[in-house]
C-alpha cells in the first residue's frame, strides 16, 4: 500500500461534504444479509444532521408551512419524493412499506404538473412549518422566546469572576429583547435571584449539601399554585410574550425568576457588579465548598416549574469541581486528589458512581421537561464534566472545557452561543427524532446529544447500541452541528429473503421536529434511499459505497462507547482486528504476501485514520484526565463527519515561499526549518514556525518593505487558523510555537513518528524528531499487510 | 466607699428627667434628641434613655464619669460612684435624711417607661415632664395615705398630712421635720443605731431580737361570738403578751399614734401593697394599737363601726359553737392591705443578726451592712427552720427568690466590684463558695472556715490580714467583699470557656399577610427603628435582621454594597442560614441601612399572600445566624406557626369541638404540644441565644407551646391581644426598649449554695437546667426573679445562722465577665412561733402564686384551685394549732405577718391564669408571666391596684402621686366615676355610664360615652386633670417596669365584665366573696381542729 494522498484528508471546504441530505452513511450498498453485514466489519451506520442549514448554493426550497402528509400506521412513514404517486386516483404509495395512501381533499389539485415541494425529486428533504407553539401545530401565535438561565460558580477567585462577569454583560447585551433571563449563582449555598423583584436584591438561598427534590423546589419557591404563591405585585401582562405557551399556574413564577431581558437588565447588570465570590470561608488545606448539583437542581426545578415543554437552556458556568452535596466528586479535603481514569478503572473513585446517577436522573428530568443543560468549565482541574456528560449529552447541550474563564476558549465560544446571524450556532430546542425505514432495516440505536423517547416499533433491533430500543429520539438542544450516529441492523424476515421480487432499493426517513431558533415548531423530513447489494460475492458494489471518513468517525464513536460501557474493554486491540479484518475482506492481495497488498481508493485513507485513532485522546485515555476524555468523547458524538475526522486525524497545512498553502503528511518529516505549519486538531490550532522562519521572524524582517513577502508568509497561517477558528464551536485552543520551542509539543505530539530518537536515519537539517517509543505509521502498515493477507 | 458628702449635690430633676433642660447632669442622661420632633410613629416615651452602661462602676470615685442610669436616672453627679442602675449619686446625703429625703428620691426614679403615647409636638416629656413635679414626692410604693375625704378607717394608715402640710417627702427638710406617720423620724435621723425602719414599720414590730411572745403578731378573727367580751382588743387580751413594739424597740409605734391618733378621717379603703401594715382599730382605742383582734363580731362593732348602709354579710354562725344571734362580718373590717407610709432605710445586718427586710412592695433603702439587699434576694421566712419537720409542720414553704439585676433604689449604694487580679476570687476550697462576710477567719487569719461547708481553708498568702481583737480580720470593712452581702468579682480566664460575648441582637419580624395587614409588622419595624439608639452602645454592639413568612427572609446590611440583600432560606423543614457572616454587623456600621429597610419592609411585603408563618423554623435560622456569638432573638410574631418545623395546630378549636375531651382534658391544653420546641430552646441555650417574643396577634397562637422557647433560654413573652394598630405600637416600642435597655446580663450561669442541713430542691423560673445544680441563662435581666426552693436533709443547729449565697457568672452588655455574689445569713429557729411571725407574706405568696403556676398545666383546674386554698388552710390552721392558745373556737385566727394570706389566695383563686372562662392563650401567657416574675410584682398581679381617677384634681393635694387606691369590690366602683385598675400588665380604665362629660372631654378628648374610642390612646390635654391622669399612668408604669396595655372598659359590655372579673372581693358566680372566703377558710380549719 502506498501513502495515501494527504489531500484527501483535508476536507474541501467549499463542498459540503454531508450533501443536502446532512446524511453519510457508512455503506452507501447494504448487504441484505446480516451474515453479509457483519461480514464489512465497519457498522452499518448513518451520521444525520437533522438541523443542518443547508448551504445557500443548494437550492433548498423554503419551508412548507403546511402539515405534512402521513402514511397510515404503523409506518407512519411521511410523503417523500420516492414515493410513487397515481394522480389520476390521487394515490400515494408509500416507498417504505408500500401502503397506499389516499390524498386528502386539499391534495385534489394534485396533477403531474402541479406536484407539492414535497415531491419534487430535490426535495429529499423538505421542511415543513407547523405551528408557533409546542403541541399545538398549525396554531397561530407569537412563538416562545428563547429561556437562559445562567449558573454561576461563584467560588472562584476575584479574577475569574471578574472574566464571568465580562462574559456575562457581553451575553446580556447580545441576547434578543424578548428573551427571558434568570440567573442562579452558587458556592457553598445555592442563591436563586429574583429579578422581578424591584426594591431590593432578592435571593433564594439553598443549601449545597441537600438533595432537593422537584417538588420541593416549587413548594419552596412557591410555585405550586396557591398558597405559598406570594408577591403577586407585578401585573401580569396579558398578550405578552411570556404568557404565551406557558404553564398557566406558572406565570407568577415567570415574572419573579425569569424576565424578559428588556425588563430585567438594569437589575442585571447591578447583579453582576455586586456578585462577589463565595463569602463562606474556605478552610486550609481545603477546597471551596461547591454544591454544583444542587444549583443545577435548583435551576432544573425552577424551568420544570415556569417553562415546562417550552425551550430553555441552563448555562452553567462552573469553576471547580462540586465538592458538596449531590453531584459532588471529591471531598473539600486537598489531600485527596479529583479522580483519574486509573482510579475509574480500579473503581477507586468513591463519589463517581453516585454522582453520575444524581447527574442521570437530572437529565431525566430536563429531558422531561424538554431542557438543556450548556457547561462551560474553566479550572485547571477537573470540574466533573466526567459525571455531567450524562446530563449534557442527554438533553443535546454545549460544553466547552478551558483552563480560564479569561482564556479565549471560554469567552469566544460563550460569546457565539449569543451571537445571531451568520455566526449563529442555530440553537434550537425541543427536537426529537423518528426514524421509518424500508421493512428489514432494524435500528439499533443512536450515539450522540439525544435521549431515548422509549417508543418501541417493528425497527427496533435486538442489539442496542448507544440509545436504543426505541424508534423516537428526544433532543432537548440541537444545532447547525448536531449529528447523531444511527446503528442499523440488517434482519430480512423470512419472505424477504425470497428471491426475486425485491425491491433493489432501501428507504431511510429521519423525521425531526423542533423548535426552530425564531420560535416556529419545524418538522423536518430526510428521505434517502441506497441499494441493496445482493449475494456475498458482490464486494464491488460495496466497496464502491464505502465512505471511509464516515467509517472512521463511526468507529471512533462506537469504540469510545465501547470503552464506557465495557469494563477492561481492549480498544487498540478491537481496532487493530477490525483493521485487519477489513483489510482482509476489501484488499486486493494474494495470500501471505504482503507486498501484494493494496487498497480501493475508498479505502486508502482508513488504514491512517486507524493509526491516527488508536494514537488519539479518544482511545488513549490515559493521557487525559477523565474530565477531558468525556469532553472530547461529547463533542465527537455531536460533530459532523467533517470536524470528527479532524479530531481523529488532525490536518497539516504548510506554508511556504516554495508552494502555495498545501497539505501536507502529518508527519514529523513534514517539519522544515523554512516552513510554517498550521494543524488543525479539532480542539487546538497550532501555528508552528521552522527554525528559520522563527529566526527571521525575530529579527524583524516581515517589518522591513522589501521583505513584505515574508510578512504575508507569517500571516497567511494566521488568517487560516482564523477561518478555522471563526466556523468552528467551541472555539480551538490557538498555539503559536516555533520549532523546539516548548509549546511545539501541541504539535508533535498528533504526528507520526517516522523519525524519533531511534531511528537511524541521519537527521536531515531543520528537520525534528520525536522522542517516543511509538511505533510509526509506515511500521504500522508492515504490519497490517502482514496480518491482513494472512491466511 | 466614696464619701458622697464630697460629690456635687444631684440636681432636683424632674423625676425622670426626660427633658430637663438644665443640663445639670451627664449629658448623656437627657435624652434630649428626642425631645425635638419625634417620628410620627415615634412615642417619646422612655424619656431618659441613658447611653451609659448600666453596670458601669467606678472603682474609684472618679473613675466613671456619668455612668447614666439606664432608666433616665438622676442627672447629675458627673464622676460619682454609681448606683448599678442608675441610682443616684447622692447616696450619702440622702442617708442623712431619715426617709431618702426628696432630692434624691425625687429625681431618682428610674424610669422604665416613658410618656403614654402621645401626640408628636407635644413638647413636654410625658412623664413626670412638669417641673412643678421635680420636687414633688417620690413615687412610692405604699405611698402614704392621701386625703381622700372619705376614709373611714381611723387608723388605717399613716396620718394625712393636712393639704396645707408640706408633703412628706417634699423636700429633704420637709422630710426631715415632717412628720411621718407613725415614726419619729427625726429620731430616727440622728440616730443611727435604733432601727431605721421599725418606727415607721408597725407590722414589723418583732425585731429578731429578743422577743419571747409566741405571737403578738396573729390577729384573730371573730366569727359571731357576742359572748367574749372584750372583742376589739381580743387580741391583747388573749395572748396576754405584752406589747413588744409598745415598749421596747420601738417606741415610735405607739409613739406617733399618741401623738397624732387620727388625724384624717377614718379611711374604709387603706390601700397599700406594703407590708402587712394592717392595723385593726376600734373606735376609741386610742393609743391602743391592738396587733390582732380583728373585730369582726358584728354585734360588737355596730356601734363603732359599719357605716350605714355597708352591706354586711350574712353569715350563718357555725352550729353549736355560735350562739344563734345571726351574726354578720363587717366587711370593712377584715384584713385589707394599707398604704406604707414612708421610705425606709433598712439595714441588712445589725449587732451581727439579720434584720427583717421591709415588705417588698414598700418603698425602702437597703444599706448592705452584710445580708444582701432585698431586692436581689429574699427568703420567704425571715429565720430558718432547724428542721424539715417544722418546717412541713408549719405548712409554710422555703424558697428564696433571687432577682439577681432588680432594679436598686436610686439612693442605694452600688454593688462594689472587686478585682483579685490573677488569683481570681477567694473561694472555699471544698465546695467553692466565694468569699463573703460570714467566712470566719480564724487562727491570726491563716485559716477561713466556709459559713456554707463548714470546711477550714488556708488563706492565701496574698490575702492575710490579721484579726482585730473582736475576732475580725482588721481590713473587713474596707474590702466589700467582707462586709457586703453582694459583692461583683471580675471574672478570671477561669471561668470563661472563651472570649466574652458581644452583645447581639436579632430581630425577628413575621411578615406574613396576617401581620402586614393588622399593622402589625409596620408596628414592630417602627419600634425597632426607634429602639435602636437604645442598644448599648460600642463596637460589640451586633445587630442583625430578617423577617419570614412561610420562607425566611435574611438582610445582608453590609455597608460596602449599594442596597441591602436580602437572602431568603425557603426550607423551613430543615433550616440554615445564607450567609456565613454578615448576617449580624456592628450596630455603628449598618445603622442607616438597617433604618431604611425597617422602613421598606411593611411596603416591600404590602401585598404579601402568603398567609402562613414558620415561626419555629425563622427562630431557627436567626439561631443559626448569631450561633457563634449568642445573644437576643427578639421574634414579632403575629399568627399561629403553620409551617415548617415547630408548627402548631388551632388545638383551642379542635378542643371546643371535641367537648368530651376538651373538658376533661382542658390542662392539656396548656401544656406544650410535643418537644420540638423544647429541644429547639435547649439548643439555643446552650449557644447563649435567648428568644423574647413579641406577639401581636389577633387569633390563637398556642402560647402554651411557644412560650416554652423564651422560658427556657431567659427570655419573656409580651402579648398584645388582641392587637391594634392604633393603640399598642407605643407599649410595642416601649416594651422593645425596656426590653433592650434595661440592666441586663448574657450567657450567665448561676447556682445557689447554702449552708449544710439545707440543700437546694429546684430552681424555678426562665432558664435552662443541665445540671442539677446550676441553671443556664442565656440572658437575665433586671425583671427576672428565679425561684429556688430549698429542703433539710439534716438538722440545723440553732443559735447558728444558715447562709445562702447566689453566685452568677455573667457577661456585662459591654462584654466584661462578672461573677456577682449575693449573701443571705439568716438565724435559725426552732420555734413555730417565729417562723410564722418572721414570715413574710410576700415572698411567700410569689412562692405559691409560682407553684399554682407550675401546676396549672399538669392537672385539672379546681385541683389547682383547691391545692392553693389548701396551702392557706394548712398554714393558718398550723398557727391556729400550734401557736395561738385561743379559747374560743368562734374567732379566725391569723398570725400578723400572714394576714393577708386569705385575701392574696382567694386573689389567685380568681386570677386570670386559674380562672376557668379565660381563654387559653390568656391563661398561658399568665403562666408564662408569673414563671418569672418579681416578688414585688407578684401581688398585684393578682390584687390589682384600683384607683379612682376622675377625681384626681379635687383631691386634697398629698404626698403620693397615686392616689390611694380602692378596694377591690363593686362599691368603690360608682357609676359617675372613671376608674384605672392595674396589675402590673394591663391597665383597665373603667368609665361609668353617668360620668360627668366634662370629665370625658378632659381625660378623653370626647363630650360623650358613645364617642369614646374602642381602642384607647391616652393623650395628655391641656388640662389639669388630663396632666394628673397622665401622670398617674406614667407613675405606675415606672413602678411597675411596665408599659399598661390600656384598655377602656365599660359597663354591659365584656370589657365591663372583665374589668368586674378583677373586683375580687366581690362575689362571682362559683366563686367565694372575701367574707365568704374567710368563713370557708374558718370552717375549714375548724373541721381540721376537730
Amino acid at each position: 500500500m502506498s501513502a495515501a494522498d494527504p489531500s484527501a484528508a483535508a476536507p474541501a471546504a467549499a463542498a459540503d461534504p454531508d450533501g443536502p441530505d446532512a446524511v453519510r452513511l457508512t455503506w452507501n450498498a447494504w448487504p441484505r444479509s446480516k451474515v453479509e453485514a457483519s461480514r464489512c466489519v465497519v457498522p452499518l451506520a448513518a451520521t444525520v444532521s437533522p438541523a443542518r442549514v443547508p448551504d445557500r448554493s443548494t437550492a433548498a426550497p423554503p419551508p412548507l408551512p403546511y402539515l405534512p402528509l402521513r402514511c397510515k400506521p404503523p409506518c407512519s412513514a411521511l410523503l417523500n419524493p420516492f414515493a410513487r404517486v397515481d394522480f389520476a386516483a390521487k394515490i400515494w404509495i408509500c416507498p417504505l412499506c408500500f401502503s397506499r395512501n389516499h390524498f386528502p381533499p386539499h391534495y385534489a389539485a394534485i396533477s403531474e404538473s402541479n406536484v407539492p415541494a414535497e415531491l419534487f425529486p430535490q426535495c429529499s428533504t423538505v421542511e415543513y412549518i407547523v405551528g408557533g407553539a409546542p403541541g399545538a401545530p398549525g396554531a397561530a401565535g407569537a412563538p416562545p422566546p428563547p429561556v437562559f438561565l445562567f449558573v454561576i460558580d461563584t467560588c472562584v477567585i476575584e479574577e475569574e469572576l471578574e472574566y464571568v462577569k465580562m462574559a456575562m454583560r457581553k451575553a446580556v447585551a447580545l441576547l434578543p429583547e424578548h428573551a427571558l433571563v434568570g440567573l442562579v449563582t452558587f458556592g457553598t449555598q445555592v442563591h436563586l435571584h429574583e429579578l422581578g423583584f424591584s426594591d431590593l436584591s432578592k435571593i433564594y438561598v439553598f443549601r449545597g449539601t441537600k438533595e432537593i427534590s422537584k417538588e420541593q423546589i416549587l413548594d419552596q419557591l412557591g410555585l405550586t399554585g396557591a398558597g405559598r404563591s406570594g408577591f403577586p405585585k407585578i401585573p401580569q401582562q396579558p398578550g405578552g410574550p411570556q404568557v404565551n405557551g406557558m404553564h398557566p399556574a406558572a406565570t407568577a413564577g415567570v415574572n419573579r425568576f425569569l424576565l424578559p431581558v428588556s425588563e430585567c437588565e438594569c437589575t442585571l447588570s447591578t447583579l453582576l457588579d455586586e456578585l462577589q465570590s463565595d463569602q463562606w470561608p474556605v478552610e486550609a488545606g481545603n477546597r471551596a465548598m461547591r454544591c454544583t448539583g444542587v444549583a443545577l437542581s435548583v435551576a432544573a426545578g425552577l424551568l420544570g416549574a415556569c417553562m415546562p415543554g417550552t425551550g430553555a437552556r441552563i448555562i452553567a458556568l462552573l469553576g471547580g469541581p462540586c465538592t458538596e452535596g449531590p453531584g459532588m466528586i471529591v471531598s473539600k479535603d486537598l489531600s485527596e486528589p479529583v479522580r483519574s481514569h486509573k482510579d475509574l478503572d480500579k473503581d477507586a473513585a468513591p463519589h463517581f458512581q453516585k454522582a453520575v446517577k444524581f447527574y442521570d436522573g437530572l437529565a431525566k428530568q430536563l429531558v422531561s421537561q424538554g431542557h438543556v443543560l450548556d457547561v462551560f468549565a474553566s479550572a485547571l482541574d477537573q470540574v466533573g464534566l466526567a459525571e455531567m456528560k450524562v446530563a449534557i449529552e442527554r438533553t443535546g447541550g454545549l460544553v466547552v472545557l478551558s483552563e480560564s474563564f479569561g482564556h479565549s476558549v471560554f469567552k469566544d465560544s460563550f460569546k457565539r452561543i449569543f451571537e445571531g446571524g451568520e455566526q449563529s450556532l442555530g440553537l434550537s430546542f425541543n427536537g426529537t427524532i423518528e426514524i421509518n425505514c424500508s421493512k428489514d432495516i432494524k435500528v439499533q440505536g443512536i450515539i450522540g446529544p439525544c435521549t431515548s423517547l422509549e417508543k418501541k416499533g417493528a425497527v427496533c433491533a435486538d442489539t442496542v447500541v448507544g440509545q436504543g430500543n426505541t424508534t423516537a429520539w428526544k433532543m432537548c438542544g440541537l444545532d447547525r452541528n448536531t449529528s447523531l450516529t444511527v446503528f442499523f441492523d440488517v434482519s430480512p424476515s423470512e419472505r424477504s429473503s425470497q428471491p426475486g421480487h425485491q425491491n433493489p432499493h432501501l428507504y431511510i426517513q429521519f423525521v425531526t421536529s423542533y423548535q426552530h431558533p425564531e420560535g416556529q415548531m419545524r418538522i423536518r423530513v430526510t428521505t434517502i434511499c441506497r441499494k441493496w447489494v445482493d449475494g456475498s460475492t458482490n464486494t464491488e458494489e460495496l466497496v464502491e459505497g464505502f465512505d471511509q471518513e464516515t467509517a472512521a468517525v463511526v468507529l471512533a464513536r462506537y469504540i469510545s462507547l465501547k470503552m464506557e460501557m465495557e469494563e477492561e474493554f481492549d480498544a487498540t486491540r478491537w481496532l487493530d482486528r477490525s483493521l485487519i479484518r477489513l483489510c482482509s475482506r476489501f484488499g486486493d492481495y494474494r495470500k501471505d504476501d504482503p507486498s501484494s497488498f493494496s487498497l480501493h481508493s475508498n479505502f486508502s485513507l482508513f488504514p491512517q485514520f486507524m493509526f491516527n485513532l488508536r494514537r488519539s485522546q479518544f482511545v488513549q485515555v490515559f493521557n487525559n484526565s477523565p474530565d477531558e476524555t468525556a469532553y472530547f468523547r461529547m463533542l465527537l458524538n455531536r460533530e459532523s463527519v467533517t470536524n470528527s475526522v479532524a479530531m481523529i486525524q488532525p490536518s497539516l497545512i504548510s506554508f511556504s515561499f516554495d508552494s502555495p498553502p498545501s497539505p501536507v503528511f502529518l508527519d514529523v518529516a513534514s517539519i522544515a526549518a523554512d516552513r510554517i505549519l498550521l494543524l488543525d486538531a479539532y480542539f487546538s490550532v497550532v501555528i508552528f514556525h521552522g527554525m528559520t522562519i522563527a529566526q527571521w521572524r525575530n529579527m524583524g524582517y516581515q517589518n522591513q518593505p522589501e521583505h513584505e513577502q515574508f510578512a504575508q508568509l507569517l500571516q497567511s497561517p494566521h488568517e487560516e487558523a482564523q477561518m478555522i477558528i471563526k466556523g468552528r464551536f467551541p472555539v480551538p485552543r490557538l498555539v503559536v510555537c516555533d520549532q523546539h520551542g516548548s509549546q511545539a509539543r501541541f504539535l508533535l505530539a498528533k504526528l507520526n513518528p517516522s523519525a524519533t530518537y531511534n531511528s537511524a536515519h541521519d537527521v536531515a537539517p531543520g528537520s525534528d524528531i520525536i522522542f517516543t517509543d511509538d511505533v510509526s505509521f509506515q511500521v504500522f502498515c508492515e504490519h497490517l499487510q502482514r496480518l491482513a493477507v494472512q491466511s | 466607699m466614696a464619701s458622697p458628702e464630697q460629690q456635687p449635690r444631684q440636681q432636683p430633676a424632674p423625676p425622670f428627667a426626660a427633658q430637663n433642660p438644665t443640663a445639670q447632669g451627664p449629658p448623656g442622661a437627657l435624652p434630649a434628641a428626642r425631645s425635638g420632633a419625634p417620628p410620627p410613629a415615634a412615642r417619646p416615651a422612655f424619656p431618659g434613655s441613658p447611653p451609659a452602661p448600666p453596670f458601669v462602676r467606678a472603682p474609684t470615685a472618679t473613675a466613671a464619669p456619668s455612668a447614666a442610669p439606664p432608666f433616665g436616672g438622676p442627672p447629675g453627679a458627673v464622676s460619682q460612684q454609681r448606683p448599678p442602675f442608675g441610682g443616684p449619686p447622692g447616696a450619702a446625703p440622702q442617708q442623712a435624711l431619715p426617709f431618702g429625703g426628696s432630692p434624691g428620691v425625687a429625681s431618682r426614679a428610674p424610669t422604665p417607661f416613658g410618656g403614654p403615647p402621645s401626640a408628636a409636638s407635644q413638647a413636654p416629656p410625658l412623664f413626670g415632664g412638669s417641673p412643678g413635679l421635680a420636687s414633688q414626692a417620690p413615687p412610692t410604693l405604699g405611698g402614704p395615705p392621701t386625703a381622700t375625704a372619705q376614709s373611714s378607717l381611723p387608723f388605717g394608715g399613716p396620718p394625712v398630712a393636712a393639704a396645707s402640710q408640706a408633703p412628706p417627702f417634699g423636700g429633704p427638710h420637709g422630710a426631715a421635720s415632717h412628720t411621718p406617720p407613725f415614726g419619729g423620724p427625726t429620731a430616727v435621723a440622728s440616730q443611727p443605731a435604733p432601727p431605721m425602719f421599725g418606727g415607721s414599720r408597725p407590722a414589723f414590730p418583732g425585731q429578731p431580737g429578743p422577743m419571747t411572745a409566741a405571737s403578738p403578731q396573729s390577729m384573730p378573727l371573730n366569727f359571731g361570738a357576742p359572748q367574749q367580751p372584750p372583742p376589739p382588743f381580743t387580741g391583747q387580751t388573749q395572748f396576754g403578751a405584752p406589747r413588744p413594739g409598745g415598749q421596747l424597740p420601738f417606741p415610735a409605734q405607739s409613739a406617733p399614734a399618741q401623738q397624732l391618733p387620727f388625724m384624717g378621717p377614718p379611711r374604709a379603703n387603706a390601700p397599700a401593697f406594703g407590708p402587712p401594715s394592717w392595723q385593726t382599730q376600734g373606735a376609741g382605742s386610742g393609743a391602743m394599737q391592738p396587733p390582732m383582734g380583728m373585730p369582726g363580731i358584728p354585734g360588737m362593732q355596730q356601734n363603732t363601726l359599719g357605716p350605714p348602709g355597708t352591706p354586711t354579710m350574712p353569715y350563718s354562725p357555725h352550729a353549736g359553737t355560735q350562739v344563734s344571734t345571726p351574726s354578720k362580718i363587717d366587711p370593712t373590717q377584715i384584713p385589707r392591705p394599707m398604704t406604707e407610709g414612708s421610705v425606709i432605710i433598712y439595714e441588712t445586718r445589725q449587732g451581727g443578726q439579720a434584720t427583717i427586710p421591709p415588705a417588698a412592695s414598700s418603698e425602702f433603702i437597703v444599706k448592705d451592712t452584710g445580708n444582701c439587699s432585698p431586692r436581689l434576694m429574699r427568703c420567704t421566712v425571715n429565720q430558718i427552720p432547724c428542721t424539715g419537720d417544722l418546717l412541713t409542720t408549719s405548712g409554710m414553704p422555703l424558697a428564696l427568690m433571687v432577682q439577681p439585676f432588680a432594679l436598686p433604689h436610686p439612693s442605694e449604694e452600688p454593688i462594689q466590684l472587686v478585682d483579685f487580679g490573677e488569683m481570681g476570687p477567694i473561694r472555699c476550697s471544698r465546695c467553692k463558695a466565694y468569699i463573703n462576710p460570714f467566712m470566719k477567719f480564724v487562727d491570726q487569719g491563716r485559716h477561713f472556715i466556709c459559713n456554707l461547708c463548714g470546711f477550714r481553708n488556708d488563706t492565701p498568702r496574698e490575702y492575710m490580714c490579721n484579726l482585730g481583737p473582736d475576732g475580725r480580720r482588721r481590713d473587713a470593712d474596707d474590702r466589700p467583699e467582707l462586709c457586703r452581702g453582694t459583692v461583683e468579682f471580675v471574672a478570671t480566664k477561669e471561668f470563661l470557656v472563651r472570649d466574652p460575648m458581644p452583645a447581639v441582637y436579632f430581630f425577628l419580624i413575621d411578615v406574613s399577610m396576617n401581620s402586614i395587614q393588622t399593622g402589625a409588622t409596620a408596628a414592630a419595624c417602627s419600634a425597632i427603628a426607634q429602639a435602636i439608639s437604645d442598644l448599648p452602645e460600642g463596637p460589640r454592639t451586633m445587630v442583625g435582621i430578617a423577617t419570614f413568612d412561610s420562607a425566611i427572609h435574611f438582610y445582608s446590611l453590609k455597608r460596602a454594597q449599594q442596597q441591602p440583600l436580602m437572602l431568603i432560606v425557603p426550607d423551613v423543614q430543615d433550616v440554615y442560614t445564607p450567609l456565613q457572616t454578615d448576617l449580624i454587623l456592628p450596630v455603628s456600621e449598618c445603622r442607616e441601612n438597617l433604618e431604611q429597610l425597617l422602613e421598606s419592609i411593611p411596603n416591600m411585603f404590602e401585598n404579601n399572600r402568603v398567609a402562613d408563618s414558620a415561626f419555629g423554623a425563622a427562630m431557627k435560622a436567626g439561631f443559626l445566624a448569631i450561633k457563634s456569638t449568642g445573644g437576643k432573638l427578639l421574634v414579632f410574631q403575629s399568627v399561629l406557626p403553620s409551617l415548617g418545623v415547630g408548627s402548631l395546630s388551632a388545638r383551642e378549636a379542635e378542643g371546643r369541638a371535641n367537648v368530651t375531651t376538651g373538658d376533661k382534658e382542658a390542662h392539656k391544653l396548656l401544656q406544650p404540644v410535643d418537644n420540638t420546641l423544647k429541644t429547639m430552646a435547649l439548643e439555643f441555650a446552650e449557644y447563649q441565644v435567648c428568644v423574647d417574643l413579641f406577639l401581636t396577634t389577633q387569633a390563637y397562637v398556642d402560647i402554651a407551646s411557644i412560650s416554652v422557647v423564651p422560658q427556657t433560654t431567659g427570655g419573656r413573652v409580651y402579648y398584645y391581644y388582641p392587637f391594634s394598630a392604633l393603640s399598642d405600637p407605643a407599649k410595642l416600642f416601649n416594651d422593645l426598649r425596656w426590653n433592650i435597655s434595661r440592666p441586663q446580663g448574657f450567657e450567665a450561669v448561676m447556682r445557689v449554695r447554702c449552708s449544710q442541713g439545707l440543700q437546694v430542691q429546684d430552681y424555678f423560673g426562665n432558664f435552662c437546667k443541665r445540671v442539677p445544680t446550676d441553671i443556664d441563662l442565656p440572658a437575665i435581666d433586671s425583671d427576672k426573679t428565679v425561684m429556688v426552693t430549698f429542703k433539710h436533709d439534716d438538722k440545723l443547729q440553732e443559735n447558728t445562722e444558715c447562709g445562702f449565697q447566689c453566685a452568677l457568672l455573667y457577661t456585662t452588655v459591654y462584654g466584661q465577665r462578672r461573677i456577682r455574689v449575693i449573701n443571705l445569713s439568716l438565724s435559725c429557729t426552732s420555734l413555730l412561733s417565729s417562723l410564722f411571725r418572721y414570715a413574710d407574706l410576700e415572698t411567700q405568696f410569689a412562692s405559691f402564686l409560682k407553684q399554682a403556676a407550675n401546676g396549672i398545666p399538669a392537672s385539672p383546674l379546681p385541683r389547682t384551685r383547691d391545692e392553693a386554698t389548701n396551702t392557706c388552710i394548712n398554714i393558718l390552721q398550723s398557727y391556729r394549732k400550734h401557736c395561738a392558745s385561743v379559747t374560743s373556737s368562734g374567732q379566725l385566727i391569723l398570725p400578723e405577718a400572714l394576714k393577708l394570706l386569705p385575701l392574696y389566695t382567694l386573689a389567685l383563686v380568681k386570677s386570670v391564669g386559674l380562672r376557668t372562662d379565660g381563654r387559653l392563650d390568656e391563661r398561658s401567657y399568665w403562666m408564662s408571666l408569673v414563671s418569672s416574675i418579681s416578688v414585688v410584682l407578684a401581688v398585684p398581679l393578682v390584687f390589682p391596684r384600683l384607683i379612682p381617677i376622675h377625681d384626681l384634681t379635687t383631691r386634697a393635694d398629698d404626698d403620693s402621686l397615686i392616689p390611694s387606691p380602692l378596694m377591690l369590690n363593686s362599691e368603690n366602683v360608682q357609676e359617675d366615676g372613671v376608674y384605672l385598675l392595674e396589675n402590673g400588665e394591663d391597665g383597665l380604665i373603667y368609665v361609668g355610664n353617668m360620668v360627668n362629660p366634662a370629665t370625658l372631654v378632659q381625660i378623653f378628648g370626647v363630650s360623650s360615652l358613645a364617642a369614646l374610642p374602642v381602642q384607647l390612646v391616652l393623650e395628655q390635654f391641656d388640662n389639669e386633670l388630663s396632666r394628673k391622669v397622665n401622670e398617674v399612668v406614667n407613675e405606675i408604669r415606672r413602678q411597675r417596669c411596665s408599659y399598661l396595655r390600656l384598655r377602656l372598659c365599660r359597663r354591659g359590655e365584656p370589657s365591663g365584665d372583665f374589668f368586674r372579673s378583677f373586683l375580687i372581693e366581690d362575689k362571682a358566680p362559683g366563686v367565694f366573696s372575701y367574707v365568704e372566703f374567710l368563713v370557708h377558710v374558718h370552717r375549714q380549719i375548724q373541721s381540721k381542729m376537730t
